[in-house]
């Protein structure tokens, strides 16, 4: 426990904690919101901050954050250059710091203050630059109230908002009543805004509100408003410049959410209007709604999506062009049997713009689903069968179909596992007919696991031996097989003392179709993590992996060899 | 040579007034402006404002997009459609992108970089670039594909779900 205290980090005395968090943190200790907080926590679903009540009575709690350095070199063989690997040669560093910084202040108040960075000179980690924020967040919430700034994430409803802004954001609760709003810009990242990198998107400006108004404890209505519009001249790299016209997004919704017992209903309708240079003003429509029912042993679900073509909005989740609708549930039919079922019809237009006209692509699709307990008398062996297809009717009136089918068996104990899976794949397409084919899969894995633990005391050792191999045959309609094979077989080891080592080793070939030699795979990899103290640790790694030995078009060799040291605070 | 001092003319004054950065600067005043009086005007009830660690979040969502990619470079389509919602829109048209692709190509390698997070109540979008590699059947010709994609995942009581994808979808032909 005192070790425990000495690691806690005091939000009174650390100087970052009174540059961010002044005023959070008070003379009077009130232990029932600091619980009430924490628990909310625990609900959520996120890890309980450790709240511990000082005999002054203030409050500390936990700083979160891990750093990790590695330190790696990479020696690369590719044929066909960065085709074929998206490695370099080359001795590289790559470190990346996290921290999650909250206070719990005795009014219940959480003050926050989010940062993740990475740094490396390595181009296939970092492509344009050598340090970049992954994530920039500070922000305060109390019992009615929460604003942030930084990376801020709206997300308002299906059609209205629900994308990364980097600005501000604030939401506050008047008895049954919410008010957020947002605004800021959404840009490519922190650096590109600060013109430390090119741009190669248009600078967006956005800023949304909702109001949400609960009629009952289940009922909620609400209502948005946002709109966005492009920087004309925020393009900054030489060869985008002048591509992309700007434009201006508005977007308005209003919907209800549903929740009580088993019910569950959300729906929505929105309307939008897009502008953009040169090009005619245009005006969409979308209307979303999505139910469920859980019941204790059955789970049913529906919904219906019409997102005009002409729709634009600032979520992310709205794709346009898009009308469909789904039934689909979950059946415990008995304690070892398990259903579900899925059905669904899709139908995808494209914009009517610049005289080209709107196509319509229109797909039916369905999956069913078992899984098998075998119950007490075969401990440990499930089986699982799974069927789903779609049937495709595209603009030209060509049809494609979509079949994918897969068996299995597994077994699991703790000292074996095992397991077989069995797939098989048929793909048709008029308009494609030379990609046509059934493909069939094997895939056949077994591990053993062994430890000194006893019924009075815990492993201080495991050892994990897992081996597998998989066949996958591709027939292709218009002639000619390609095989493929794999294999690996993998030592794990792990002692509460000296740390974990881990060597995999692995293998396979595709044949070609063209009677050219097939195309071999070789690679082994070894990791070895030794902890230096309850916070920090090193570890050793090394991958060697050879593909299609030898092809002068497709070959690659890749050698990566590194230390990495952590410390988690 | 000394140095150029500008005047105030009420020309150069109403060419500032009307110019679009003051606009810009005024409109986002505004909404700052409003957003903190917002948050302090007096609130009627208390609610729980606590959100889970922003660290947890981004760690299972970057879990979960890696998860997403290894289960469709290994050719597990199926396992794959288990982290697309079911109320995700557009899903079976991102289903189908998956199993053409996967027939017409092998060896599928799909590298990522410039991963950033916005991070959201339950929610986590993923901003990242993507190079895909992967050898063209049936004349097994390596190729290289790229962009930059938006993933938009969502906690729920199944685990981690995909429920929207802006820009490039690296699982596309």
């Amino acid at each position: 426990m005192n070790n425990k205290k000495k690691r806690l980090r005091s939000f009174r005395c650390g100087p970052l904690a009174l540059l961010v968090f002044a005023g959070t943190a008070g003379a009077q200790s009130q232990p029932n919101s600091n619980e009430a907080i924490a628990q909310a926590f625990a609900q959520a679903g996120g890890a309980t901050p450790q709240v511990v009540a000082q005999p002054d009575g203030s409050t500390r709690i936990e700083w979160h954050g891990n750093a990790t350095v590695d330190v790696y070199g990479n020696k690369i063989n590719s044929a066909g250059g960065t085709t074929t690997s998206p490695l370099t040669s080359g001795t590289f560093g790559r470190s990346v710091f996290q921290s999650d910084l909250r206070g719990i202040g005795p009014g219940g108040d959480v003050s926050q203050f989010q940062l993740g960075m990475t740094f490396s000179n390595d181009r296939s980690v970092l492509s344009q630059t050598s340090h970049q924020i992954n994530n920039l967040q500070l922000g305060r919430a109390g019992p009615n109230y929460q604003i942030s700034v930084g990376d801020v994430m709206p997300n308002f409803s299906t059609l209205s908002s629900a994308l990364g802004v980097r600005g501000l954001m604030a939401s506050r609760q008047f008895g049954n009543t919410g008010v957020s709003g947002y605004t800021g810009v959404v840009a490519e990242s922190w650096e590109a805004l600060g013109e430390q990198i090119y741009r190669n998107q248009l600078v967006r400006e956005v800023y949304g509100v909702k109001v949400d108004h609960a009629i009952t404890p289940g009922l909620k209505v609400f209502a948005t408003g946002q709109e966005g519009s492009d920087r004309s001249d925020s393009i900054t790299a030489p060869g985008v410049i002048g591509t992309l016209q700007p434009a201006r997004v508005r977007a308005g919704s209003g919907g209800l959410t549903y929740q009580d017992g088993p019910w569950q209903l959300s729906t929505e309708a929105a309307m939008s209007g897009y502008e953009q240079t040169g090009l005619p003003g245009r005006h969409g429509h979308a209307f979303v709604a999505d139910g469920s029912w859980r019941g204790t042993t059955v789970t049913l679900r529906s919904g219906f999506h019409d997102i005009d073509t002409n729709f634009v909005s600032l979520s992310t989740a709205a794709q346009a062009g898009i009308k469909e609708g789904y039934v689909g549930g979950d059946w415990t039919a008995a304690s070892w049997l398990s259903l579900g079922s899925d059905l669904r019809r899709t139908k995808l237009a494209t914009l009517d713009f610049a005289g080209i006209p709107s196509t319509i692509t229109r797909t039916d699709s369905g999956s069913a689903r078992a899984t098998v307990n075998l119950g007490p008398n075969w401990p440990g062996w499930t089986g699982n069968l799974q069927q789903a297809e779609s049937r495709i009717f595209d603009a030209l009136g060509q049809r494609a179909r979509n079949e994918q089918s897969s068996a299995g068996v597994n077994y699991a104990s703790p000292t074996w596992t095992s397991g077989f899976n069995y797939g098989l794949s048929k793909v048709r397409s008029a308009g494609a007919a030379l990609s046509d084919s059934d493909t069939e899969s094997y895939q056949l894995m077994l591990g053993r696991s062994f430890s000194n633990a006893n019924a009075n005391e815990p492993a201080s050792w495991t050892l994990n031996l897992n081996t597998s191999g998989g066949m996958q045959r591709q027939h292709l309609l218009a002639g000619g097989d390609t095989v493929t094979t794999n294999y690996s077989v993998g030592i794990s080891g792990q002692n509460t003392r000296y740390g974990s080592l881990n060597l995999i080793f692995t293998g396979g070939e595709i044949t070609q179709l063209t009677g050219l030699p097939a195309l071999r795979q070789r690679g082994v990899q070894l990791e070895a993590l030794h902890p230096l103290s309850a916070r920090a640790a090193v570890k050793v790694y090394s991958r060697d992996i050879q593909r299609n030995i030898g092809d002068p078009l497709s070959g690659a060799t890749e050698r990566v060899t590194g230390i990495q040291l952590s410390y988690t605070l | 040579m000394s140095p150029t001092i500008p005047t105030c003319s009420p020309g150069r004054l109403a060419r500032f007034c009307l110019s679009r950065r003051l606009r810009f600067c005024l409109h986002r005043c505004l909404q700052c402006c409003a957003l903190a009086w917002i948050c302090l005007l007096p609130g009627a009830q208390a609610q729980g404002a606590a959100a889970p660690p922003a660290f947890e979040l981004e760690q299972g969502a970057r879990g979960a997009l890696n998860t997403l990619i290894v289960a469709y470079a290994g050719n597990q389509p199926l396992l794959a459609e288990t982290m697309l919602d079911e109320a995700m829109i557009g899903r079976q048209i991102l289903v189908d992108q998956m199993r053409t692709s996967l027939n017409q190509q092998a060896q599928i390698q799909v590298s990522l970089r410039d991963v950033r997070s916005s991070i959201g109540d339950n929610v986590v979008a993923v901003t990242f670039s993507w190079e895909k590699r992967f050898l063209q059947i049936p004349a097994m010709t390596p190729m290289l594909r790229s962009g930059r994609a938006i993933f938009m995942w969502q906690r729920s009581a199944q685990g981690w779900r995909l429920v929207g994808i802006s820009g490039d979808s690296p699982f596309a032909l």
